[in-house]
C-alpha cells in the first residue's frame, strides 16, 4: 500500500469521515458523557483502547474466522477487549471509572468499534487497521472533546473542571441537560458537513454516504433498493 | 453439510474460550486492587464527614439498604458513627452519609452518589443547603421548609429542589433513628 493512501487511511477518520460528526456512530456516548470536556477526553480514550485492540485482532485472525459466525466472533473479541479496559480503569484510575459509569461497558455496542471491524479490519492487514482505529479513535475523541467542551463552556462556566465565566454569567444549565446535547450535536454535524463537503449539495442515497468507498453494496445500487427487494 | 456447521462453530467456540482465559487473567491480577481501591475510596469518604475517627468498624443492623459503622479513635474507644442511607429524590435513590459523634451531634452530612438535576437538585450538595445539618441532631427528626426556617430542626429546601431536599432530610433523619436505635447510649 503507497505511503498516501496509508496516510489517507489515518486522516480519514478525523474530519471527512469523523464517526461522529460524519457518520453519525456511537451517539450514546456522545450526548451522555459531554457534560465535560474531561468526560469526553477519557471516553474517547477508551474506545480508542478498545478500537485498536479489537481491529488489531480482528485483522490478524480475518482468514480464520469464518464467515457465517463473523459478528457474533467480533462482538466476542469487541466485549473482551471492553471488559479488559473496564477492569483496568477500575484497578488503576477509579476516578475515571466513576465519571464514564456504565457508559464505560457500553462501549461493547459503539456501533464505531463493530462498523471498523466489519467495514476495515476484516479486509485489510494490520498496519492499516491499526491506522484506521487510531484515526478514528482521534476522530471519536476530538469530537466528544469538541462537544464537552462547548456544553461545559455555556453550561458551567468552566472548562476541563477550571472556572472560567462562571464568576460573571450566569451559566446556561440546559446545556448540560441532554437538550443542550442535541442542540451542540446538531451544530456540530452542520459544521462538519460544511466543511468536508465539497460545497455541493449533497446527494441522497448511497452516493451521499460517507462510507460508500468500503460499502460492498455502494456499486450495486443503493441500500434503499435493496431493502426493497429484500422484502 | 456437517462440516458446515461443526467449523464455525469450533471457530467461536475456540474464540470464546482465548478471551474468556484472557479476561480470568487479568480479573486474577487486577481484583485485589480493585478491591482495595474501593475500600480505601469508602474510608476516605467515611473520614470525611467524621473526621475525628482513626478507624472504623462495621456494624450489623436490622435496616436493609442502609449501613452503619463505629468510629473509633486511637486506643479503640467508641467516638462517633457513620451512616449510610438513601432517600428517593427526583432522579432516584439519593444516596448520603451522615456523620454523628457518639453524643448525637452531627458532625457533617455528604451526598455520596445521586442522580438530580444538575443546576437545581444537585445543589443540595453545596455546602450551603448541607450544612444546616450540622450540630444537635433533633431527636424527631428535621423538616424541610420552603421559607426560612424558624424552628432548629427546620431546614429551608434548595430552591426549586423540594423533592432532593426531603430526599436528603429523609435519608439524615434515618441516620438518626438508627442512631437511637444503635447508637445512643454507647450502643456496643
Amino acid at each position: 500500500m503507497a505511503k498516501g493512501k496509508l496516510l489517507h487511511t489515518f486522516t480519514k477518520g478525523i474530519v471527512k469521515e469523523n464517526p461522529v460528526l460524519r457518520l453519525v456512530l456511537g451517539t450514546c456516548p456522545t450526548l451522555a458523557v459531554t457534560t465535560m470536556a474531561e468526560n469526553g477526553l477519557w471516553m474517547g480514550m477508551a474506545a480508542t483502547l478498545v478500537l485498536l485492540g479489537s481491529n488489531v485482532v480482528i485483522s490478524l485472525t480475518r482468514r480464520v474466522i469464518p464467515d457465517k459466525v463473523r459478528i457474533p466472533a467480533f462482538i466476542t473479541i469487541i466485549a473482551g477487549f471492553v471488559t479488559l479496559v473496564q477492569m483496568l480503569v477500575k484497578a488503576y484510575t477509579p476516578e475515571v471509572n466513576d465519571k464514564l459509569g456504565i457508559y464505560l461497558p457500553l462501549i461493547v455496542v459503539n456501533c464505531i468499534i463493530l462498523a471498523r471491524a466489519e467495514m476495515f479490519a476484516s479486509k485489510n492487514k494490520v498496519l492499516p487497521s491499526i491506522l484506521d482505529a487510531l484515526g478514528m479513535g482521534v476522530g471519536f475523541t476530538a469530537a466528544l472533546v469538541l462537544m464537552g467542551s462547548i456544553r461545559e463552556l455555556l453550561g458551567s462556566g468552566s472548562l476541563f473542571g477550571v472556572p472560567i465565566t462562571s464568576g460573571f454569567i450566569d451559566p446556561m444549565i440546559v446545556m448540560i441537560l441532554p437538550a443542550g446535547g442535541f442542540f451542540v450535536f446538531a451544530i456540530l454535524i452542520v459544521l462538519a458537513n460544511k466543511l468536508s463537503g465539497d460545497g455541493k449539495k449533497a446527494a441522497l442515497g448511497c452516493a451521499g454516504c460517507p462510507s460508500a468507498a468500503h460499502c460492498p453494496n455502494a456499486e450495486t445500487g443503493g441500500c434503499e433498493e435493496k431493502k426493497e427487494g429484500e422484502q | 453439510m456437517i462440516k458446515k456447521i461443526v467449523g464455525p462453530a469450533a471457530a467461536l467456540t475456540i474464540i470464546c474460550l482465548v478471551v474468556t482465559a484472557l479476561l480470568a487473567g487479568t480479573n486474577y491480577i487486577t481484583k485485589d486492587i480493585v478491591a482495595e481501591q474501593a475500600a480505601a475510596a469508602a474510608e476516605a469518604s467515611r473520614r470525611q464527614v467524621l473526621p475525628q475517627a482513626a478507624s472504623f468498624e462495621e456494624m450489623e443492623i436490622a435496616d436493609e439498604g442502609s449501613g452503619m459503622y463505629a468510629g473509633l479513635d486511637g486506643s479503640g474507644e467508641v467516638i462517633g458513627y457513620v451512616f449510610e442511607t438513601s432517600g428517593k429524590g427526583y432522579g432516584g435513590a439519593v444516596s448520603v452519609m451522615t456523620g454523628m459523634t457518639k453524643d448525637g451531634e452531627i458532625t457533617a452530612v455528604t451526598l455520596v452518589s445521586h442522580n438530580e438535576t444538575p443546576g437545581l437538585g444537585a445543589k443540595a450538595g453545596n455546602e450551603e443547603f448541607i450544612s444546616q445539618y450540622q450540630g444537635a441532631a433533633p431527636a424527631d427528626g428535621f423538616a424541610v421548609t420552603k421559607n426560612a426556617p424558624a424552628a432548629d430542626n427546620q431546614v429551608q429546601a434548595v430552591t426549586g429542589a423540594t423533592i432532593t431536599s426531603r430526599a436528603v432530610t429523609t435519608a439524615v433523619n434515618e441516620a438518626i433513628a438508627l442512631y437511637e436505635t444503635y447508637g445512643k447510649g454507647g450502643g456496643q
